[in-house]
């Protein structure tokens, strides 16, 4: 009894001891696993074939990615990072909002400067991701731009055509308005979808105005841009974003697109994926509202990258990873998932549609990026214009006065 | 511990959590507030200046009277609508009117489902291109009812009171109807025998042993109608619906704290001033709330 207890022992203590090795020969064989943050569930699909692709070729890195909601992105990574608990690489605004500005100062990014190459990328790009003088986020090849999408099958059942001028333009949403559909859905409720409309229609009869705005050469409350915001209204009043607009949301305004109801949204071109993937059967095209003589106006913004956090445990492999993805390959991964217009050359753009929507002849700032550019100093016209302007169109706020208030919180460096 | 120190035992466990999660982040929303701070990076120190953008900022001040005219309105329908709904419905469940199973099943089966999805339920009712309601209306020949609903300003914030209403309405009966079984029978049948009719009985005898179930109604429906976030944020956005009618006070909070991340700003100085002003309205209306019951049902 004795003997067969002491074999036991024996027994257990080397099942043991060859447990234990088994655990540490995984143990150091076992990835190193880096965290990142996405702002919305939009980008999950680039983002998740793009991480794919580096931990195929980086095997012994594990990504894992966290998909939030624009809504409360910016809460939940200032929280993290004052918790000191932020993931290795995060998205965020880039030098566009105060972000980079305010991160920096924190302390929460690292210095990328001599870690990556932008030297590929345009100026615009770069611009995005440097903070005096110093890179603190990877660039990225998308421009992010806003574009009428119609439905083909309708528009070849009524005869209708892209229109090559302003005016025409305007005849068509009569014409369609007349066969009995939506010319434009809108979400009313929705100041982004509101913007995404109104900077076309700004840059379709005032592209002058914008190009001296984009260097603080034009006031906001000039009369060129109470017309356009009055010929947003005009349509508003003539039915063409639908009779009951003001109660659409953005989800809404996409689904009466898709279904048929609507025959054009005008949205972002970053919905273009989204766009196809819900609607597999329709044909669906694009182009941007013409000027009056015909150019082919196109309202940009760059997208920016991700940062490195700077408390990051696994500096070597998250700067490996902010590495890949300023590459070439990564951003064609990135584009082709968002089916997004690709601005480096050497990345093509991400599908047809994305292509009609490039086509065109006039690249034109955007109105929502020059309140930011050039907004005086602890003001804020960006907040009162995204609170105000669903008010424009139930008269409760006026063109007039609503460009007043918006000029009184602008320092303009060229006037 | 002697014997008169007992209690001390018994309440130091609650009063250490009570204090961890409620007086401590309080002192620091009064602190906050005092502050311009985005939340990362340095602190200014601005004394009473938060305060004074939300009560004298000629815009500021106005989207806060309207957050707060709107948080009052609603709390006015829950007192003086909804609580009178919530005694007839309980009453009618206490005299088990036929039915009255089912009934209380549908009226308290809404509170169960998450106040994000009721949101979603309503947009899905009264979306004005794809939602139910004005689909039923076409198809029934009834255009001229056909309307943008939540985006009507005339009356989105009637149909949001009468969704919350739906959600929350079967608490404050269950409430009131567990206080309505426990009034004493021999009373309610000595009305009977000396020949009180049905609503005198309710009246005059059974109302008055409700007190207490109606004083916590009262004041929970005010707290709640103080407090509204997540159903006019999910019907009318974040910044309130059209033309701010379904702003409300915790929207604002909201919306000013956090920003989003598109806006790319986040004020939490100025959001824990608009925390503390909140709290000290619920405040000094628990307490007044408290004042006139104490006198009114004084004995």
């Amino acid at each position: 009894m004795k003997k067969t207890m002491v074999f036991f022992i024996v027994c257990l203590l080397a099942v043991g001891v060859l447990f234990s090795a088994g655990q540490k020969v995984v143990q150091d064989g076992e990835p190193v696993v880096l965290s990142i943050w996405e702002h919305t569930p939009q980008f999950e699909l680039p983002l998740r074939n793009t991480l794919e692709r580096f931990m195929e070729l980086n095997p012994a890195i594990k990504v894992e990615y966290e998909i939030k909601t624009p809504d409360n992105y910016l809460s939940l990574l200032t929280t993290a990072i004052q918790a000191g608990e932020a993931p290795d690489l995060f998205w965020h605004h880039g030098t566009a909002t105060t972000d980079m500005a305010n991160l920096t100062r924190q302390g929460a990014l690292m210095d990328l400067t001599d870690h990556i190459d932008v030297s590929k990328y345009s100026q615009m790009s770069r611009d995005k991701v440097t903070w005096e003088g110093r890179v603190y986020q990877t660039p990225a090849a998308t421009i992010d731009t806003r574009a009428a999408f119609y439905n083909k099958d309708l528009f070849e059942k009524h005869g209708w055509s892209i229109p090559k001028t302003f005016s025409e333009f305007e005849d068509l949403l009569g014409k369609i308005k007349a066969a009995g559909y939506i010319p434009l859905s809108l979400a009313g409720r929705d100041n982004w979808n509101i913007l995404f409309l109104f900077e076309p229609i700004l840059a379709a009869m005032y592209p002058d105005w914008i190009i001296d705005a984009a260097v603080g050469k034009a006031r906001i409350d000039d009369p060129r841009v109470i017309s356009a915001m009055n010929k947003m209204i005009e349509w508003a009043q003539k039915g063409y974003y639908g009779e009951h607009f003001l109660g659409v949301d953005e989800a809404g305004q996409y689904l009466s697109f898709s279904r048929g109801q609507a025959a054009m949204t005008v949205a972002g071109s970053w919905t273009t994926t989204t766009l196809i993937n819900n609607n597999p059967e329709m044909k669906i095209g694009a182009f941007q509202i013409p000027t009056q003589d015909g150019q082919k106006p196109i309202v940009l913004t760059y997208a920016a990258g991700f940062s490195v956090y700077s408390k990051t445990k696994h500096s070597e492999e998250a700067l490996k990873l902010a590495n890949y993805l300023t590459s070439i390959e990564s951003q064609q991964i990135w584009v082709d998932g968002l089916g997004a217009i690709a601005g480096l050359a050497g990345v093509n753009s991400g599908s047809d549609l994305a292509n009609e929507i490039a086509d065109a002849n006039l690249e034109l700032e955007s109105f929502y990026n020059i309140m930011v550019l050039y907004h005086a100093e602890g003001e804020s016209p960006t907040k009162v214009w995204e609170e105000d302007n669903p008010k424009l169109f139930t008269g409760m706020v006026v063109p007039e006065t609503f460009v007043k208030t918006l000029d009184s919180m602008m320092d303009y460096p060229g006037l | 511990m002697t014997k008169s120190k007992a209690y001390i035992g018994f309440i130091t466990p609650g009063f250490i959590l009570y204090s961890l999660f409620m007086i401590v982040p309080l002192g620091f929303a009064i602190y906050y507030s005092f502050f311009n701070w985005s939340g990362l990076g340095s602190m200014e120190c601005i004394g009473l200046e938060n305060f004074k953008r939300i009560f004298f900022d000629p815009r500021m001040s106005r989207i806060f009277n309207n957050a707060l005219g709107n948080n009052f309105r609603y709390m006015a329908i829950a007192v003086f609508v909804f609580i009178p709904l919530q005694i007839l419905m309980a009453y009618l469940i206490h005299i088990k009117i036929h039915g009255h199973n089912l009934f209380r099943l549908m009226i308290f089966l809404p509170y169960v489902i998450s106040p994000s999805i009721i949101g979603f339920f309503a947009l899905l009712v009264f979306d004005p291109n794809i939602g139910i309601l004005n689909n039923v209306l076409l198809g029934i020949g009834l255009n001229q009812l056909v309307s943008s609903w939540f985006g009507n300003p005339s009356i989105a914030f009637y149909l949001l009171v009468v969704v919350i209403g739906w959600n929350g309405i079967g608490v404050g009966m269950v409430i009131i109807l567990a206080n309505m079984k426990n009034i004493p029978q021999d009373v309610v049948e000595a009305s009977i025998i000396d020949g009180a009719s049905v609503w005198q009985r309710f009246w005059l005898v059974e109302l008055p042993f409700l007190e207490p179930s109606i004083i916590n109604v009262v004041v929970l429906s005010s707290i709640f109608a103080l407090t509204q976030f997540d159903i006019p944020f999910i019907v009318g956005g974040l910044n309130g619906g059209v033309n701010g009618k379904l702003d409300f006070l915790n929207l604002m909070f909201f919306r000013y704290t956090f920003g989003d991340a598109y806006f790319g700003e986040t004020a939490l100085g100025f959001g824990a001033a608009i925390s503390v002003v909140v709290f000290t309205i619920i405040l000094c209306i628990a307490i007044l709330q408290k004042l006139v019951f104490s006198r009114l049902f004084k004995r």
